[in-house]
């Protein structure tokens, strides 16, 4: 198997609250973003999804694991490989309209990031803007606009625009598509896949949105209080998931077509507060199968079926049937 | 006798030569007990709309012009002006953002009395036994604790519970909930929809379901109305309307839907954007996005019967099937 | 509780505010030139006698001990005999204290009065010709020296009206409720530029408060304007109001300085005049220490205030 582009070992991201306390936000999560590929993030407020692309861009306090890009440890890099790698991972924030200066035109804004780096003359770095905000779709007179001129999916383009203009490796996009009207997330999904092809884009997509994750992503990793909980490929997870938080999370989607009454199981309660997880598997509290031993021991990912990894104690008898086993008595 | 009818609403902003209109001439009914969606992209005109209803539009930037009665009595008289004081409409809302629409200085348990007493009437005492009992109704455990507790204490998804419990303490026949779905996380989305449903049938309460979601209405609503630049465009039943839309607007946002099966595909889009309130269009207004546009397009185009219980402002509706639905 | 505790650490943290201020003040005197202990034994004086002077009041030790010492003593209620007069200052300024503390009073209400009524009504009004007419207002209200204001005040309903007695000759302690009002005029010349400013605050924030999704949300239930407007978005405002009324006091006392000159009355704005024209330290320093502890008590008021008026501050 080919050396993943960017891997996360084990990581986990800790913040301060107050005094001597702290929350894992992201606990122990391993995560493998293969080149080419577009890996799905998918999990609700509070499962730790946009720390974990934070942190896989060095923005984040790692308190435990390891990021390696290209197989080597992001933190020992020195300054020279520092600015390669931030300049080959770039990131599309969610909301379109506080992520571009006011005070600036779309054009100073998407050269941003040359300006910074001092790369190559004015009349250059002009060119590469210009350049990929042709390729995202913004007409040449909107380069001299100011942000509160252009509609939402056309800030959202030029945020996109912003973060090719380094000609990176990989994209992550942090909710990118979720403060859009239908019609506009169309546009943008479209526009994402067309940039993957012409840039050879590697993607990291984060969103709450399970019809979305699984539009875009070739593979997908549920996540739940810190913790992964499953990963597969996006036709295995939708087909037979093994997990009972994804299977709610799938369930809870509302489909315009053969509805979900009947099938759907709705989760009891709230998320728990990371700040005090509860003990064993994080999702006890509001399983519909938690036993006794669910309360104690914390699960493992482990792989059950080829390419297809559950955190689940009870996957072996739960899942009988997709896994092809007969439960041993 | 239908709940609620509306007829020729029509709303303007700003004053003089500013003044634009938001919308246009919308008509709609509500039956008792009946949840209706009402389905539009932002710029729709869909909470203009409910806000016009529930008599919370500006007066000093808005006019209201059309009909509209409730429960038998009238909203406002022919000037736009409220006709029947607010505590006597058997009509509540819930908003979108639960984070910012409860009073946060104040308890749960003091917002909710405070409307019981307002709108029923009920002494301090009264007012306790019933809140209690309002947040057992929209599932809230432990009612007596979270009383006390400020909304700041509550998650998400509980706040929208209160505020469930708030409208319902208005004791409604209609009640009108915005988007209130949209801010919390799916799991939870599913809570909410399950109670909304079970409450319209306990008490035979309608609902107008304003919302961008398709697949929310396609769960939740019996019917569903779209809306397209403060117009109705279409109405019908859920079910009928999606497995068959008969306006290209509801196709186009049908077939933008992305979903596992169309993976590796492209997303219909709709181009162009939804025209501003006060931008002109000759015709029909959808007319300049619509892949289906001809000369006959150019007019007016008029609410028309497809069916007994389907109406669609699209003259070409009964020659095409509107292709590019997600099946 | 929780108040308790809040306290507690609202007055631990004044402490070194309040050593700072003194401190500040002790040193600036020590600067400016002149000699104690020569203003007191005369220009004519012996060394020996002044030396005896200096030895007497402490002048001779370093500076840092001679500000321990007095620190020391004002802490347990002592701040020291006049060089002028010999009397205890603690004394003296007990005496001059209360009028000022009623004029201060009586001035946060006048300004309370006017700022809070005309602030929450503009904010309903927003953009319309009574709006535009009270924030004008309270601009030129802003600008008017208290001063002027006073002598204006004096002129009008002092000389020409003789609705209240005109300056000077007020005590406290002799003739209380003629003293009350003498008190209204410099009460309303010390008051009224704070009210303007507190219209100012409450009128921005109850335009906050009344844009809400909230108040959206009461309206929405068919609560009555004036419970909207009077309680939820007062309620919602007040962090605002606490914080200008609270920056109000430590205004009010400057202003009191200048005020009771005008007015000619007998309070501890006029004893620090006449010490500073004296420069009697010790007096001067009192003063200004009994004005930073009402100025951190305030403060610390503010502070507990906020925790009982937001429950999201903990």
């Amino acid at each position: 198997m080919t050396e993943p582009l960017l891997s996360l070992e084990n990581v986990s991201v800790r913040f301060p609250i107050g005094r001597r306390r702290h929350v894992t936000a992201v606990d122990g999560v391993s995560l493998e973003l293969r080149e080419g590929e577009t890996l799905g993030l998918i999990g609700e407020s509070g499962s730790g999804k946009s720390t974990v692309a934070r942190a896989a861009m060095g923005l984040a306090p790692i308190a435990e694991g390891t990021v390696r890009w290209r197989g080597k440890d992001v933190s020992t890099f020195n300054a020279k490989e520092r600015r390669a790698f931030s300049e080959a991972v770039q990131m599309v924030f969610q909301d379109p309209h506080s992520a571009l200066d006011p005070r600036r035109t779309i054009l100073q804004s998407v050269r941003e990031p040359l300006d910074v780096m001092g790369r190559g003359n004015k009349k250059d770095r002009r060119e590469v803007a210009a350049k990929a905000l042709e390729d995202v779709g913004l007409a040449t007179q909107m380069l001299s606009r100011y942000p509160h001129q252009l509609s939402g999916g056309q800030k959202q383009r030029a945020n996109i625009a912003r973060a090719l203009v380094t000609n990176p490796k990989v994209l992550v996009c942090d909710e990118s598509v979720a403060a859009l009207d239908v019609a506009l997330q169309a546009e943008i999904l479209n526009l994402l896949q067309d940039l993957k092809a012409e840039y050879d884009l590697t993607i990291l997509f984060i969103s709450h949105d399970l019809s979305v994750v699984s539009y875009l992503a070739d593979r997908i990793s549920v996540m739940y209080l810190g913790n992964i909980v499953e990963n597969a490929t996006t036709e295995s997870l939708v087909e037979q998931s093994l997990h009972p938080y994804s299977e709610a999370l799938l369930s809870a989607q509302p489909l315009v077509h053969d509805s979900s009454e009947g099938r759907r199981i709705v989760l009891k309660g709230d998320i728990p507060s990371p700040v005090s997880p509860p003990p064993g598997c994080r999702f006890n509290t509001r399983c519909q199968f938690a036993q006794e031993g669910c309360r104690e021991v914390k699960p493992d990912l482990v792989e059950v079926l080829p390419g297809h990894a559950s955190a689940c104690l009870r996957v072996d008898e739960l899942y009988a049937d997709r896994l092809g086993r007969t439960v041993a008595s | 006798m239908s709940l609620l009818t509306v007829e020729g609403l029509r709303v303007h902003f700003g004053h003089g030569d500013t003044q634009v209109q938001a919308l246009h001439d919308v008509d709609l009914t509500i039956e008792p007990g009946e949840i209706v969606g009402l389905v539009g992209e932002s710029g729709s005109g869909k909470t203009v709309t409910s806000l016009a209803l529930m008599g919370l539009l500006d007066p000093r930037s808005s006019r209201i012009e059309g009909r509209a009665v409730l429960d038998g009595k009238e909203l406002w008289d022919e000037k736009g002006e409220r006709k029947t004081p607010r505590h006597e409409i058997p009509m509540a809302m819930v908003f979108q953002e639960p984070m910012t629409a409860l009073d946060p200085v104040f308890t749960v348990g003091y917002q909710l009395m405070e409307t019981l007493k307002v709108r029923r009437g009920m002494d301090k005492r009264a007012a306790r036994a019933e809140a209690l009992s309002l947040l057992d109704a929209v599932g809230i455990s432990d009612p007596k604790a979270r009383m006390k507790a400020y909304p700041h204490e509550l998650s998400g998804g509980m706040r929208q519970r209160v505020m469930i419990a708030i409208a319902l303490a208005c004791d409604p026949k209609l009640l009108i909930a915005d988007e209130p779905t949209t801010a919390v996380d799916v799991t939870i989305q599913a809570q909410l929809l399950d109670l909304i449903k079970k409450l319209s049938r306990e008490r035979g309460m309608s609902v107008l379901f304003v919302t961008h979601d398709l697949g929310v209405v396609s769960e939740t609503c019996d019917r569903m109305i779209t809306m397209y630049a403060g117009r109705v465009v279409e109405r019908g039943p859920v079910k009928e309307v999606l497995a068959a839309p008969g306006h290209p607007y509801t196709a186009g946002l049908l077939a933008a839907l992305p979903s596992p099966e169309s993976r590796g595909g492209r997303l219909a889009t709709i181009p162009g954007r939804v025209p501003p309130p006060g931008d002109v269009v000759e015709g029909c207004i959808f007319r300049p996005r619509c892949p289906y546009a001809q000369d006959e397009c150019r007019t007016e185009q008029k609410l028309i019967a497809l069916t007994d219980t389907r109406e669609v402002r699209c003259i070409r509706s009964r020659e095409i099937d509107f292709e590019g639905v997600a099946s | 509780m929780r108040i308790l505790r809040v306290v507690g650490t609202c007055l631990v943290a004044a402490i070194p505010t309040l050593i700072l201020a003194t401190l500040i003040v002790f040193m600036l005197q020590r600067l400016i030139p002149g000699d104690p202990a020569v203003a007191i034994a005369g220009e004519y004086a012996t060394p020996e006698n002044l030396e005896r002077i200096r030895e007497e009041l402490g002048l001779n030790q370093p500076l840092i001990m001679q500000y321990l010492t007095w620190i020391g003593n004002a802490f347990t209620g002592d701040l020291g005999t006049s060089f002028q007069t010999g009397e205890s200052i603690t004394a003296l300024v007990m005496q001059r204290l209360p009028l000022t503390a009623l004029l201060t009073l009586m001035a946060l209400l006048v300004a309370i009065l006017v700022g809070l009524p005309t602030g929450v009504i503009a904010a309903q009004k927003v953009d319309t010709a009574f709006d535009r007419f009270l924030t004008t207002g309270a601009t030129f209200g802003i600008a008017i020296p208290n001063f002027w204001l006073g002598m204006m005040l004096i002129i009008v309903f002092a000389l020409n009206l003789g609705w209240f007695p005109g300056p000077g000759g007020v005590s406290l302690q002799d003739d209380p409720a003629g003293a009350l009002r003498a008190l209204v005029l410099p009460a309303l010349a010390l008051g009224l530029v704070g009210g303007a400013e507190i219209c100012r605050q409450v009128r921005s924030a109850m335009v906050e408060s009344l844009s809400t999704d909230y108040v959206r949300t009461h309206r929405a239930k068919g609560l009555s304007n004036r419970s909207i407007v009077w309680k939820h978005a007062l309620k919602n405002s007040s962090l605002p109001f606490a914080t200008i009324v609270g920056l109000q006091v430590s205004r009010l006392i400057g202003g009191a300085v200048v005020v009771e000159a005008v007015f000619g009355l007998s309070g501890i704005g006029s004893l620090a005049v006449e010490a500073t024209n004296q420069r009697d330290y010790g007096v001067i320093q009192a003063v200004v220490f009994v004005a930073a502890v009402i100025v951190l008590l305030t403060n610390l008021i503010v502070d507990v205030s906020y925790r009982l008026l937001d429950p999201r501050i903990r």
